[in-house]
């Protein structure tokens, strides 16, 4: 990772098809944070190819105090939040004709020891979240799937650690009505 | 939904692994880029572009057309600039002399 940077001053210094290495090397990682918020193929991909374009045009702007990956990171956590944005415009009533049998019979079974199968689980979880705020959504999927500390999520999203916390309570109670919700719906 | 199911969810969810990019996704990229212009190094009239949209253009043009009007003067026998300032200077210090 350490020549991420080397690679940077090569392609502002001309070697522009160089950015295509850079891509290569860290097109999981971006796909990884996108895919939390994006779970449709075609969107994720178009999602993916917009937050390297937004470092493309902001390479200028590196300065190697962090890793490259870092900073792609912050990118695309950034183009994650324009488009939940975006897309919260186009859907807020939530629906359950998108999950699967096996997510509805999850959801519907009183039992809290059922397993869910990680792709079900991610449709139950995809489908409550749209209950909440595009930056609820945020906090809570770094903080819940991706792990992260606070002090991270302020990193990669600008926030303040307080508007962190305060947004990650809120998030979770909203999340569990939200799910709450869901349940009732499919009884 | 009790807190042990919701943890279970969210535990199912969190191992659900990404999608792998597209084999062609770096090409789209790349096409995608190079109709961007390029990253880095601007040139000088970039950046004060960029800090001053118009002004720097309209400044360096008002400048460029004083200093012609200096030589065109100096050409035609008219005060120049130099003289003019010579002038001011002089008419200055005469002035503080006077107090």
């Amino acid at each position: 990772m350490n020549d991420d940077a080397e690679l940077v001053v090569r392609i502002r210094n001309g070697a522009q098809e160089e950015f295509a290495e850079l891509v290569r090397r860290h097109q999981s990682h971006v796909f990884a944070i996108l895919y939390r918020y994006e779970r449709d193929a075609q969107k994720l991909e178009d999602l993916a190819q917009e937050t390297f374009v937004k470092a493309w045009r902001s390479l200028g702007q590196f300065d190697g105090r962090a890793p490259f990956q870092h900073w792609l990171s912050r990118i695309a956590v950034h183009a994650a939040l324009d488009h939940l944005r975006r897309e919260r415009r186009h859907r807020n009533e939530v629906g359950l004709g998108d999950l699967g049998e096996d997510a509805l019979g999850w959801l519907r079974s009183g039992n809290d020891e059922r397993e869910i199968e990680g792709r079900q689980a991610a449709e139950v979880l995809a489908l409550a979240m749209r209950e909440l705020s595009p930056a609820e959504q945020l906090v809570i999927t770094m903080q819940e799937l991706e792990g992260r500390s606070v002090k991270e999520i302020c990193e990669r999203t600008g926030s303040s650690s307080i508007a962190v916390r305060v947004r990650a309570v809120r998030a979770r109670a909203r999340l569990r009505r939200a799910l709450e919700k869901l349940e009732r719906t499919t009884v | 939904m009790n807190e042990k199911k919701m943890r279970r969810l969210i535990e199912s969810a969190r191992a659900e692994p990404a999608p792998e990019p597209a084999a062609e996704f770096t090409a789209g990229v790349m096409r995608a880029v190079r109709q961007v212009r390029v990253p880095g190094k601007a040139s000088v009239l970039d950046q004060l572009g960029e800090l001053f949209p118009r002004l720097a253009t309209v400044a360096l043009l008002v400048i460029g057309l004083c200093v012609a009007a200096d030589f065109c003067a100096s050409a035609l026998g008219q005060p120049d600039l130099t003289g003019g300032v010579a002038e001011l200077s002089e008419q200055w210090l005469f002035a503080t002399k006077g107090f």
